[in-house]
């Protein structure tokens, strides 16, 4: 009988260690092994900085915009599997696609669940982005070797506008015609802009045509260049020297000792506070971090931390789609618009710009801002060589003295778009007419 | 001197490598445009632009009649001639509602006066006034493609 249990328990050693290149134990090689043998985990360092675990750190903000990418990537999946791009009348008189979209609220088995979780993470994805590109800004993180990854962060937040645009088409309901109506018109006036435009609508109208290609860019080509500039965006925070941090962090509070775990084998350390890869790594220099004293392990701090947000963001994401409905207008009539016609609240400050006049505030002003806002890191290195003021730069630090004039203005920035926003969503009424919210309430749009 | 650089191994690899990268320049570009021209549509499935009126159902004098499929208004302006509007919003293509002032968008709020003028909001032109044909059959045929100066007039006959 304890042979057999040996012979048991040998067997599931052995499953257990074909699973697992690691064990189960407080020790920094284990700690380390975990992270590094496992292909989730291993995008992560095995050390990392004290501070990158603080809440003032990210806050978490770009996180959170990576996880709704992955809620949407899955609700959208789930999302295809009743849904036809099609504009044709069926024998309900609805156009197909309008169809599936009330089969999806009223027939299908959590279909209306899903497609409110999509319709209301992609909302909380464009804010994310913007609120974690405000962060970055506000703490400095887009300097230091990290302006590079600036830029594919505007580009990913381009994309994630660009997903939300083509993604609002498909229930091809009055705001996705005249969403898309208009937006083509802007791409009309812009410079070569009848051409994209010719090619986004396959036709010369908004129509059928247009309806497979938003389609196929919103489930295939965007999804898949956005995975890849995530795995970009990713590996440069890696390579760029990893969460911006301040140059000398040796004088902040040191982590106690015995949050490292115990050293068991020969080393002449005795807790693993003090080394990085030493224990593993065979060569003949091991990388010493200066700044040791602050560097912890990934495992299991930071992991807990990441699938705590992630439960969180969860909770949250299912209880918005419980209790709000995604909107749905009435079906697409290519003839009448709704009155007032307004895009959903990213768009609202766009659309404000734009009732000023088409070219300036549809073309040069979010043309200028776009360009602005992702080549800001070298017009200011630019401006930093040019006028020969070599600042110490501050990365890491929310709100440095050294920094007030950009932060002022980044932040400038943000609350001029935001009352635009606020302007369009609460003070337009019938006919794009003012009107205040306290006299009467304004209609339609603004989801 | 510059003899002394042009030694053959730079001067192979130099040769070696524009050639490899010209190719490959050369294909990438045209594959793109192939890709481009492939993108560009050829054929148009919408609406066609120009329709058709039988001339006994145009309305009284000073009356209009609105074609809401081919966003027209079309205005009975005497006995003897008609004119027509489009709908068509100059600002960014949306449809524009008939008021009793004259015209007004829902978009982004322009405004026009019962002859397409623009009197308010960002509209960046009048609304375009179309050219009516009288084609056999006693019918009009009016050409939503066109944009004819304000006030134009054609004979019914």
């Amino acid at each position: 009988m304890d042979e057999l249990k040996k012979m048991v328990k040998d067997f599931g050693d052995k499953l257990y260690y074909s699973f697992f290149r690691h064990r189960m134990d407080n020790t920094g090689l284990t700690k380390s092994k975990i992270m590094f043998s496992n292909v989730l985990l291993h995008i992560q360092p095995v050390k990392i900085h004290k501070r990158s675990v603080k809440f003032k750190t990210t806050m978490g903000l770009g996180l959170i915009t990576f996880y709704l990418f992955l809620i949407l990537a899955l609700t959208g999946i789930l999302l295809m599997f009743h849904y036809v791009p099609s504009t044709a009348i069926g024998p309900d008189g609805l156009p197909d696609a309008y169809s599936r979209m009330v089969n999806l609220r009223s027939n299908v088995f959590w279909g209306d669940f899903l497609r409110n979780m999509h319709r209301w993470s992609a909302h909380g994805m464009v804010a994310f982005v913007a609120l974690h590109m405000l962060r970055v800004y506000l703490a400095g993180a887009h300097r230091g070797g990290r302006e590079f990854n600036w830029v594919i962060g505007c580009i990913l937040g381009l994309l994630t506008v660009f997903l939300s645009y083509t993604g609002y088409l498909l229930p091809w309901d009055q705001l996705a015609f005249w969403g898309v109506k208009v937006g083509t018109e802007i791409a009309k006036i812009a410079p070569g802009g009848a051409l994209i435009r010719a090619v986004l609508l396959g036709d010369t109208d908004v129509g059928a045509e247009a309806l497979i290609r938003f389609y196929v860019l919103h489930v295939a080509v965007l999804p898949s260049v956005m995975g890849f500039l995530i795995a970009v965006h990713f590996f440069r925070i890696r390579k760029d020297g990893g969460l911006a941090r301040p140059a000398d962090t040796s004088k902040e509070k040191q982590i106690p000792d015995e949050e490292f775990g115990a050293v068991k084998n020969n080393s002449v350390f005795k807790t693993a506070r003090s080394y990085k890869l030493v224990e593993i790594v065979k060569g003949n220099e091991p990388k010493v971090n200066e700044e040791v004293d602050q560097m912890m392990f990934a495992w299991p701090k930071l992991i807990v931390r990441e699938v705590m947000v992630f439960a969180g963001l969860m909770v949250v994401m299912s209880l918005i789609s419980v209790f709000f409905d995604a909107p749905l207008e009435g079906p697409a009539d290519p003839n009448h618009p709704t009155n007032p016609a307004k895009a959903p609240w990213y768009f609202l400050g766009l659309q404000e710009l734009t009732s000023y006049d088409g070219f300036i505030g549809g073309v040069v002003i979010p043309g200028i801002m776009a360009g602005g806002v992702m080549f800001l890191p070298y017009i200011e290195i630019a401006m930093e060589t040019f006028t020969k003021t070599y600042r110490k730069n501050i990365p890491g630090v929310w709100f440095a003295r050294e920094r007030f004039l950009e932060n002022s203005l980044f932040i400038g920035l943000y609350l001029f778009m935001l009352a635009l926003i606020l302007i369009g969503v609460y003070f337009r009424g019938e006919n794009w007419a003012i009107v205040y919210p306290w006299v009467e309430h304004a209609a339609g749009g603004g989801h | 001197m510059s003899e002394e650089k042009k030694d053959g191994k730079s001067r192979r690899e130099l040769i070696t490598m524009s050639a490899a990268f010209g190719l490959m320049g050369a294909a990438a570009a045209g594959a793109g445009g192939a890709l481009f021209k492939y993108m560009m549509p050829v054929v148009s499935y919408g609406t066609p632009q120009k329709f058709l009126v039988p001339v006994k159902d145009l309305p009284e004098v000073g009356d209009e009649m609105v074609f809401d499929d081919m966003k027209v208004v079309l205005r009975r302006v005497s006995d003897e001639e008609v004119s027509a509007i489009s709908l068509v919003c100059t600002h960014l293509g949306c449809t524009v509602n008939r008021v009793e002032t004259g015209f007004l968008c829902p978009c982004h709020g322009s405004q026009y006066d019962s002859d397409g003028i623009v009197v308010g909001g960002p509209a960046p032109k009048t609304l375009p006034w179309l050219e009516i044909k009288t084609v056999p059959g006693g019918q009009l045929e009016i050409d939503t493609g066109t944009s004819m100066p304000e006030g134009s007039k054609f004979k019914i006959a």
